[in-house]
């Protein structure tokens, strides 16, 4: 069932993307073209670096939030081979393979999103040279809440993790658990 | 002699009653008795709350483990260090340069 969601919001995303493509290099060529007209050249250079900026902010936050979840990924695998050694042994699993199964979800779900949200290109809409820094700022701003909102996907994922752990440490009877 | 008045003058086929001076018992008796009923109620009482004391204590009872469930728990206790490594850093930091930028356009 999980899975299947998965599988559908991976073909969304790649239907997505190839229809957006076109609609970006028509976006950046009527940036450019308008970049072109501006009479203040340091503005247009100014404009220029900031949208450089919006790319590298994005690149290099989704990176960080990529390399992230693979480490999760890679801790969640660790932790499920501990349970399946418990099983082994006789332990009642039920609630520790339960918290893992969804941290697993949580984990593959959150890497689709960061990488739609790596794809995701912060090209200006210049209205014109006057309204440049408007325009510059609601795109800050778009950029700003994408982050802030996947960010807080990470954070929850992370939280799904540690609860995982949780559940295989009360297997292993520590009793500090929740004390 | 005289507790056996009334029995003796009590017409026949009565029950003869006893006086009330043997009804009472004597004042030093009846405080031994008193004291009595109080140390049995007192040794009750301790009892009780030591009763009580001693089952609202958790009671902690080890768990039996054995070498490998030990290897196992420093093994998640590692996880647990890692997962609290992951460098999750709020966004706000990558914006001070953009900002400057635009303060600047």
């Amino acid at each position: 069932m999980i899975k299947e969601k998965i599988t559908e919001k991976k073909d969304a995303i790649k239907e997505r993307r190839e229809t957006t493509q076109q609609e970006r290099k028509e976006k950046l060529a009527t940036y450019k073209k308008r970049l072109a007209t501006f009479k203040d050249t340091v503005k247009a250079e100014r404009v220029e670096r900031i949208s450089t900026i919006f790319q590298t902010i994005n690149s290099k936050r989704t990176s960080i939030m990529s390399t992230n979840l693979e480490r999760m990924r890679s801790i969640i695998l660790k932790l499920e081979e501990k349970v399946a050694q418990l099983e082994k042994e006789g332990k009642d699993t039920t609630q520790a393979k339960q918290a893992i199964q969804e941290a697993k979800n949580g984990i593959e779900t959150t890497r689709i999103v960061v990488q739609t949200q790596a794809e995701k290109e912060y090209t200006m809409t210049i209205s014109s040279e006057n309204t440049v820094k408007t325009d510059a700022a609601t795109m800050r701003s778009a950029l700003h809440t994408d982050l802030q909102t996947l960010h807080t996907t990470v954070v929850a994922t992370r939280n799904q993790l540690s609860q995982a752990i949780s559940e295989t440490k009360i297997l292993l009877g520590d009793t500090k658990h929740g004390e | 002699m005289e507790n056996n008045t009334l029995a003796q003058e009590a017409p026949k086929g009565t029950i003869p009653t006893p006086s009330l001076e043997t009804k009472t018992a004597k004042p030093q008796s009846r405080f031994w008795m008193l004291f009595l009923a109080l140390f049995i109620l007192g040794i009750f009482f301790l009892g009780g709350t030591y009763y009580f004391v001693s089952s609202q204590k958790a009671t902690y009872i080890p768990a039996q483990i054995n070498n490998e469930t030990i290897d196992t728990q420093k093994d998640v206790i590692q996880l647990e260090g890692e997962a609290a490594a992951l460098d999750i850093q709020d966004v706000d930091s990558d914006f001070t340069q953009v900002d400057a930028e635009l303060k600047n356009l």
